[in-house]
C-alpha cells in the first residue's frame, strides 16, 4: 500500500467533517426533549419525533412531498427513457441541441424556472395545483434522467436489437426483450434520482403553491414563525430516507455495471 | 429442409456521395454456401444487411426464392444471423437464447423445448442450456449463437464476420462445424469474411468484393488457379504476376524471363504464377520450353516447404515454393537456379 501523507489525510478529514457538519450539528438536536432548539440539547428523548409524527400538518405535507415526488419521478423516467431512445445511439446536429434542450432544466437556476412556470400557471389557471407542481417536477429531474439513462443505453450494443428483429420480434418486441432489460437499473436509479430532486424541491413549490404545502415548504415556513426541535426530527428523517434510496440507487446501479462487463 | 434461392438484382446502396455496392448482382443457388470477401469498405457487409432487413437498397431488388424483399421488416424475412459480437442477450439463459425466435414463432412450449435440446446437441452445448452466456466462453458463445440462428429452420442463414472475433484454433474449429451444419441443414448460407483461408476452406462459391463490386466469383479452387486479374491473383494467396508482350496467334512471350509460352487467351495482359507451380530444374533438361534461369536471393524454411525469393536476370523477383525431397541437392542462397512452369498453370490475367 501506499504511504499516507498526514497533510493529505487531515485535508480529507476536514472536508468530510465540514460535508457532514450539518447532519452532525442537527441529529443530537433532533433527539432533545428541551422546548426550544439548543445546541447541545440538556435533555434526551423522542418528543419531537413524536410531534412530528402525530402531527396532521407536518404528516400531510410529508405524503403531499412523496406524492408530488412519486409522480414527477414517474413522469420525468418515463419521459426521459423515450427521449433517450428516440435521440438514438447517432450523435448528431439534432440529437445534440435536442439533449441540450432536456438537459437546460439543469443548468437553468430553479428560482428562474420557478418564476416561469408561476406565471405560466397563472395564466392558465392551474397554480396551486399538484398536478402543476408534478409537471415542474418532471422538468427539472429529466435532465438527470437523460443523462443517467442516456449513458447506460449507449452502452447497450446496438446489434442486440438487430439480432432480435431478424429472429423474429418486431421493433417494440426487440426493444422490450434486448435493450429494456439491461436499461433497467440505469432507468431504476435515474427514477429515485428524479423522486429526490423533487422531494426536497423549496422554490418551484413555493412560487406554485400556497394552500397545500410540501415538506420543505412546511420547514420553511415552520423555520420563519417559530424555531423548534421538530424540523431537526424531521431532517433526520429526510437525511435518512434519503440516504437510504440513494445507496440503493447507487447499488442497482453498480450491480447492473458488473453484470454488463462480466 | 430445403434452403432458398437468393438473388439481388442490380442494387445499389449510396450513402450520400460515397457508393457502398454499385449495380450488384448475385444468384445463389438453394443449398449453397457463398462467401463474399472482400476488404473493409468493399461492400461484403452492405450487402448483407440489405439482404437481412436492416437497411434499405438505394435501387434494385433483392429476392429469397421470388419473393421481392423490399418493405419487408427483417423480422418477416424468415433468415437466420449470426453476428461478428455474438449478439447473445446477456440476461436469458443459453437456452432462453436459443428458444426466442421459436417464441416469437409462437412455437408450442413442448415443442420449443424439443427444438431447443436438438439445436444445443447440434453444437455439443447440451449441458450448458442453462448457463447464462457471460459464463460461456467465446467459442461457445458463438456456438450458442450459431443454434439459435439454425434452431427455427431458416431456408437462408446470414453469417457476419462471425469468426473473426475468435483465435486461430477455434475458428478453425468452428469452420468445420459451420460446414457440418451447413451440410446438415441444407440451408442457403451467405457468409461474409475478409478471411481468404476462411473463405477458401468454407464455400461452394467465392464473390471477392472490392469497391461495392463483385470482381469475381468462382469455386474456390477456380479462384486460386485462374484468378483474371491483378487484384485476385494478389488478394488470394500468393502470387506472381508477369507482363506478357506479343499476344498473338495464340503466344505470348515473359520478357522478364526471356521465354514464350502458349497463351490462348487473346485478352490476357499479363500471368499469374503461384510460387507452388514453378519447379526447380535440377540437373539438365533442355528440352523443356519454358526453363528460366536466375539467382537465389534468400530462401525461407518452414519444414516440408523451402520459399526460394529468385532474382531473374530482368531483375524482377519472384517466389518460389517447393517439397524438399530431402535426395537432391536444392541451390541456395547465391547459387544460380533453373526453374519452369506448365503453361497451363500460368493463369491469364485480363488487366
Amino acid at each position: 500500500m501506499r504511504e499516507r501523507n498526514p497533510l493529505l489525510l487531515a485535508f480529507y478529514v476536514l472536508v468530510v467533517l465540514f460535508l457532514f457538519f450539518p447532519i452532525l450539528i442537527v441529529v443530537p438536536i433532533s433527539f432533545s426533549n428541551g422546548r426550544f432548539l439548543s445546541f447541545p440539547p440538556e435533555e434526551f428523548g423522542l418528543r419531537w419525533y413524536k410531534a412530528y409524527f402525530s402531527d396532521p400538518v407536518w404528516m400531510s405535507a410529508t405524503f403531499r412531498s412523496l406524492r408530488v415526488a412519486l409522480g414527477a419521478s414517474l413522469l420525468a423516467t418515463f419521459v426521459g427513457t423515450l427521449s433517450v431512445v428516440g435521440l438514438g445511439r447517432r450523435r448528431s446536429k439534432t440529437s445534440g441541441i435536442l439533449t441540450g434542450i432536456f438537459v437546460a432544466p439543469a443548468i437553468v437556476p430553479n428560482i428562474i424556472v420557478a418564476l416561469g412556470v408561476f406565471i405560466f400557471a397563472i395564466r392558465m389557471g392551474v397554480s396551486d395545483n399538484e398536478l402543476t407542481l408534478i409537471c415542474a417536477h418532471a422538468a427539472i429531474g429529466l435532465p438527470f434522467v437523460v443523462l443517467m439513462v442516456g449513458t447506460a443505453y449507449r452502452q447497450i450494443d446496438p446489434t442486440l436489437e438487430k439480432a432480435a428483429r431478424i429472429m423474429g420480434a418486431g421493433p417494440i418486441q426487440a426493444f422490450l426483450t434486448a435493450t429494456l432489460p439491461p436499461l433497467t437499473p440505469a432507468i431504476l436509479s435515474a427514477g429515485i434520482f428524479a423522486f429526490f430532486v423533487s422531494f426536497d424541491e423549496l422554490i418551484i413549490s413555493l412560487f406554485l403553491m400556497s394552500s397545500a404545502e410540501t415538506l420543505p415548504m412546511r420547514i420553511w415556513n415552520d423555520l420563519r414563525f417559530e424555531i423548534n426541535p421538530t424540523i431537526a426530527a424531521v431532517s433526520v428523517f429526510f437525511v435518512l430516507v434519503t440516504t437510504v434510496a440513494m445507496t440503493g440507487a447507487e447499488f442497482l446501479r453498480r450491480r447492473a455495471e458488473a453484470k454488463q462487463n462480466d | 429442409m430445403q434452403g432458398s434461392r437468393v438473388h439481388f438484382e442490380n442494387v445499389t446502396k449510396s450513402f450520400g456521395a460515397t457508393v457502398a455496392l454499385s449495380d450488384f448482382n448475385l444468384d445463389i443457388a438453394p443449398g449453397e454456401f457463398v462467401t463474399l470477401l472482400g476488404a473493409s469498405g468493399s461492400g461484403k457487409s452492405t450487402a448483407l444487411n440489405i439482404l437481412a432487413g436492416f437497411s434499405d437498397a438505394t435501387s434494385g431488388e433483392v429476392f429469397i426464392d421470388d419473393r421481392p424483399l423490399t418493405g419487408v421488416a427483417p423480422e418477416h424475412r424468415n433468415v437466420g444471423m449470426v453476428f461478428q459480437n455474438f449478439a447473445l442477450f446477456p440476461h436469458k439463459t443459453v437456452a432462453e437464447n436459443v428458444a426466442f425466435p421459436l417464441k416469437m414463432r409462437k412455437v408450442a412450449q413442448a415443442e420449443i423445448n424439443t427444438r431447443v435440446k436438438a439445436a444445443l446437441d447440434m453444437v455439443q452445448l447440451g449441458d450448458f442450456a442453462a448457463r447464462k452466456p457471460a459464463a460461456l466462453s467465446g467459442g461457445q458463445r458463438q456456438r450458442v449463437a450459431l443454434a439459435r440462428a439454425v434452431v427455427f429452420e431458416p431456408p437462408v442463414l446470414l453469417m457476419d464476420e462471425c469468426l473473426s472475433a475468435l483465435d486461430l484454433k477455434l475458428r478453425e474449429e468452428l469452420q468445420e462445424e459451420i460446414r457440418r451444419i451447413h451440410r446438415e441443414i441444407g440451408t442457403t448460407v451467405l457468409f461474409v469474411t475478409h478471411d481468404q483461408t476462411e473463405a477458401l476452406t468454407m464455400s461452394d462459391r467465392i464473390a471477392i468484393l472490392a469497391g461495392g463490386e463483385i470482381v469475381q466469383i468462382d469455386a474456390p479452387e477456380a479462384l486460386y488457379d485462374r484468378p483474371r486479374t491483378r487484384f485476385v491473383a494478389d488478394f488470394i494467396g500468393q502470387s506472381n504476376m508477369f507482363d506478357l508482350a506479343n499476344v498473338v496467334d495464340g503466344k505470348a512471350s515473359v520478357p522478364d524471363m526471356g521465354i514464350e509460352i502458349p497463351m490462348p487467351d487473346a485478352n490476357a495482359v499479363a500471368i499469374s504464377l503461384r510460387p507452388e507451380r514453378i519447379r526447380v530444374v535440377l540437373g539438365d533438361a533442355p528440352t523443356d520450353k519454358t526453363i528460366f534461369e536466375g539467382t537465389v536471393q534468400d530462401e525461407t524454411f518452414y519444414g516440408p516447404v523451402v520459399a526460394q525469393m529468385v532474382r531473374l536476370s530482368s531483375g524482377r523477383l519472384l517466389e518460389v515454393r517447393s517439397q524438399r525431397s530431402g535426395h537432391d541437392r536444392m541451390p541456395h542462397t547465391g547459387e544460380a537456379i533453373k526453374l519452369a512452369f506448365d503453361p497451363a498453370d500460368a493463369a491469364p490475367l485480363a488487366d
